[in-house]
């Protein structure tokens, strides 16, 4: 049986389209705590939509089981229509109705006079957090995205839904906005407690919102942890790349001795390994550069190719003597300027990654 | 328990979604009902006796009547292709004085079934017609004597023209409004002049909206039957409803109308063919371009079309009503006049047509629901494109395949009201589906599904949702049947109940007996209930609203 707090339990759920795999899904496993804010982040395709789909009950899944508080909500001897389901949503679009006024769609299903007192008061508080009371008569045509996005947001949370569910919820916002609205919304869910499931492709949008974050691919999940652990152990190559900003080396792994471009290291291995190929993650900001002397040797040298001022940090594309290109991120005040070549050196042990997995070395 | 099925390495397949089963079952019968008579005709064009058929192509009929109605067919389409594209340029990209005005003018002969042009023009023409009769009262006999007369295959090519073109003009006009001007601009640096420019850059741009034109024109036009009949230029609809009137055959109306089909399904395929060639629409942001100076001849041109399409005819009738009004006679009160006598025909005009928009409407919800949310689905499509039958149906060939379907399943429903709303209803139901289903792919599917989320059922979707925002294309559907039906004239005399004559019957036929007195108040009447359609056919005027 699952653990009280877990609100959310999926168990093998596949999806699967007819015509076209690009979205299909799983079989994946997943649990969401209660109180937390997990966040499923992908690239487009990946079928992340589907699965809140799948969650929302809008969507089938082929097999596999969804637990919701304790319930099956859809398992091969049981379905819940989505209506059923203590689940709020919103969409990317926010579909507010067009021909209700925020009122109206805030208080869409609900009958006012059906509506005790503590219901009233707690949609009636939604309007004040959310910063809606002068808009109430307003048309959806006549509010801006921002606030579009704060009616969709009331109207999902009037039901007090146990979960609630949102699809790319800043993508249809001005740049320049997102960073302001994600803190409050995620202020405001903090205040009412709720427990919310996001899915985006974006993963500064994932890091800065997660409580835990799912990073998915091709419909299958490569790693479910905080987004501390998910940026700085990443547990495949392909979370490295996409959720930070590493950069992948080749590197051989011989017993007890990691060899790369950059440098050898000692390393110890509980098993004796044969000669082996790896991937070697560069993180940008762990590469130390320092001016050429005249004795050292050429191996560890590369020539700067791009240099990107970026206020407090410089950003250096290297090209390393194999042709390989690298990033590295430096404090502002030691500069190179382009064409200049420089000794690299790696400031830790790297991670190494063996055909997409993390190769943890004891 | 419930985790128990975790426990398995593969779990068991979940049964796949809802199958709107009612819906589909409601769609194939809704189809299948509308597509009766017209598999009816083909059934018994089949199986008819050979020696018809051997007959008719013995006498040169079959052969006479695919002539005629090839050509008459020809003329019309290119005329109003010509006519059409020629005016729309005025109007979009010349400066001819007065533009503004001629926009909304050059769109009213929309208001005037062609057969109303048709007797107008009958009357006014020749040497013994009303313009030969005012020359003469200004003393010109000599002009007078040589007022030609406009019959024939030249009389029902012009009045079919002058009332056809419109559809073109507006289409036209949409398409030229569409066009990224940036393209023309750009072909405009490269040294296109603008005669090659509008020959090679703007026609094949435009070309898509002027073959779906040019259909709707040549699929009007072989299902006229009242412009070449009053006309006397026979063509096959002409031909299948003396069968049905004069001879009561229904076996040789029926392999005369198999023949109209298969040549109608052919031009719609051919079409189809060429508009699936040409498909290509440049669409972006466009900029005001700067409008080509016009000539004298264009303005010309314009007022002759305003002039000929629309001034003369509504003249012409008012002319005659007046006439009526000034010199009453004992005629004005057999063929009812009378202000009573003509709320009573206007009413059972009402009455028929609105319960087939109604009705339309009923029947083209959830069919259009079902094509547009269950795109998916295997059937659902095919059952759209069977309920379309009508489009390709002459009014006269629905008549008659109603009367085989009917002679064999409910002979009562023969010749009553009920007859004849299904006649408007197989007739016009294609448009409401069409708008219907254009509506409601614009109501995006994720309003429902945020209902849904909302602890809303089904029912409970479509009342606060749905059906709400689907208001507009329900008002434009049901106006649109309503108005269309009213102007049916062929299936309405073919399967009236006696004594319930509608405005266009009462036109027909007084003009038939050449009381145009008597004849011209229901015309005027009828034009004036026409005016909605103004409204609903522009896609200029319909675009632009929804841009707001």
């Amino acid at each position: 049986m699952s653990a009280p707090n877990v609100i959310l339990q999926l168990d093998k759920v596949t999806k699967a389209y007819g015509d076209h795999s690009a979205n299909a899904l799983g079989p994946l496993s997943l649990q969401v705590i209660s109180g937390e804010f997990t966040v499923i982040v992908g690239p487009s395709g990946c079928g992340k939509t589907t699965l809140l789909r799948l969650i929302a009950g809008l969507e089938r899944p082929d097999a596999g089981t969804i637990i919701l508080n304790g319930n099956p909500v859809a398992s091969f001897s049981k379905w819940v229509a989505p209506e059923e389901r203590p689940i709020g949503m919103v969409f990317q679009d926010y579909s507010l109705f067009p021909h209700l006024t925020v009122e109206r769609n805030i208080y869409f299903g609900l009958k006012k006079k059906n509506l005790d007192s503590k219901q009233i008061q707690h949609i009636e508080n939604l309007f004040d957090l959310l910063g809606l009371k002068t808009l109430r008569s307003r048309y959806p045509h006549e509010l801006s995205g921002g606030e579009q996005q704060r009616v969709a947001v009331a109207r999902a949370l009037a039901h007090q839904p146990a979960l609630i569910l949102f699809d790319e919820p800043f993508s249809n916002l001005d740049a320049h906005l997102r960073p302001r609205m994600r803190r409050e919304l995620k202020k405001l869910l903090r205040e009412l407690k709720s427990t919310a499931l996001f899915v985006t492709h974006d993963q500064t949008e994932a890091i800065e919102l997660a409580d835990r974050m799912a990073v998915l691919r091709a419909g299958q999940l490569e790693q479910l942890d905080t987004p501390e652990l998910i940026y700085r152990c990443p547990a495949t190559r392909f979370v490295a790349k996409f959720v930070g900003e590493a950069d992948f080396i080749r590197g051989l792994l011989q017993p007890n001795l990691l060899e790369t471009e950059l440098g050898n290291f000692a390393i110890r291995t509980s098993t004796k390994l044969a000669t082996q190929e790896v991937d070697v993650m560069v993180d940008p900001r762990s590469l130390e550069l320092t001016p050429l002397s005249g004795n050292i040797s050429s191996e560890k040298q590369a020539q700067i190719v791009l240099r990107q001022f970026r206020g407090a940090e410089i950003l250096y594309a290297l090209r390393l003597p194999s042709g390989q290109e690298l990033r590295a991120i430096t404090i502002a005040s030691r500069s190179f300027s382009e064409g200049e070549f420089v000794q690299v050196k790696l400031s830790s042990l790297p991670a190494i990654y063996y055909q997409n997995k993390r190769f943890d070395l004891v | 328990m419930s985790s128990k099925a975790a426990l398995f390495d593969s779990p068991k397949k979940i049964r796949p979604g809802f199958v709107p089963w009612l819906l589909l079952i409601f769609s194939a019968l809704v189809a299948l009902a509308l597509a009766a008579p017209m598999l009816f005709i083909v059934y018994q064009g089949l199986t008819a006796d050979p020696s018809i058929w051997q007959r008719l192509w013995r006498l040169g009929r079959l052969q006479t009547l695919f002539i005629n109605t090839f050509i008459l067919t020809l003329i019309v389409t290119t005329g109003t292709l010509f006519l059409g594209v020629a005016l729309a340029w005025l109007t979009e990209r010349t400066n001819v004085p007065g533009k503004r005005w001629w926009t909304p003018l050059l769109s009213l002969p929309l208001l005037i079934p062609g057969y109303l042009l048709a007797i107008a023009y009958e009357s006014f023409w020749s040497r013994w017609g009303l313009l030969a009769e005012v020359l003469t009262s200004w003393g010109m006999n000599d002009i007078a004597a040589i007022v030609p007369s406009i019959t024939g295959l030249l009389g029902a090519s012009i009045v079919l023209i002058l009332s056809l073109y419109p559809y073109v003009y507006l289409l036209a006009r949409a398409a030229l409004r569409g066009v990224n001007t940036a393209l023309e601009d750009t072909a405009r640096t490269c040294g296109l002049n603008p005669r090659k420019f509008f020959w090679f850059m703007t026609l094949p741009l435009i070309r898509p909206s002027l073959v779906a034109a040019a259909l709707l024109v040549a699929v009007m036009t072989m299902a006229d039957y009242a412009v070449v009949a009053r006309m006397g230029f026979p063509t096959f609809t002409n031909a299948v409803y003396s069968q049905l009137t004069t001879r009561l055959d229904r076996s040789t109306a029926s392999v005369l109308s198999l023949a109209l089909i298969v040549a109608t399904v052919l031009l719609i395929m051919f079409q189809l063919y060429l508009w699936g060639k040409g498909r290509h629409y440049y669409r972006t942001s466009r900029q005001p371009i700067a409008p080509e100076a016009s000539s004298s001849r264009g303005l010309m041109l314009i007022l002759i079309v305003v002039l000929s399409a629309f001034l003369l005819p509504v003249g012409i009738f008012l002319y005659w009503m007046v006439q009526g009004w000034l010199h009453p006679t004992q005629a004005n009160a057999i063929w009812g006049t009378g202000l009573a006598d003509l709320l009573r025909f206007a009413w059972h005009g009402l009455l028929s047509a609105g319960s087939a928009a109604t009705l339309a409407l009923a029947l083209a919800l959830p069919m259009a629901y079902l094509s547009v949310r269950y795109r998916d689905r295997k059937f659902s499509r095919g059952f759209a494109w069977l309920s379309q039958a009508g489009l390709a149906l002459p009014g006269v060939l629905v008549a008659l395949g109603l009367a085989l379907v009917l002679h064999r399943t409910l002979p009562e429903l023969y010749f009553s009201v009920a007859a004849l709303v299904i006649a408007y209803l197989i007739l016009f139901f294609p448009f409401a589906f069409q708008t219907l289903e254009s509506g409601l792919t614009q109501i995006p599917q994720s309003l429902e599904e945020a209902a849904r989320m909302l602890r809303q059922k089904t029912v409970s979707v479509w009342r606060h949702v749905t059906l709400p925002l689907l208001v507009p294309g329900l008002m434009t559907a049901w106006v649109f049947v309503f108005t269309n039906a009213l102007r049916e004239l062929p299936a309405t005399l073919l399967l009236r109940p006696p004594g319930f004559d509608t405005l266009p019957v009462r036109i027909w036929i007084a003009a038939g007996e050449g009381y145009l007195t008597q004849a011209a108040p229901a015309a005027l009447l009828l034009i004036a209930l026409s005016l909605p359609l103004l409204f609903l056919l522009d896609p200029v005027r319909t675009e632009s609203k929804r841009t707001k």
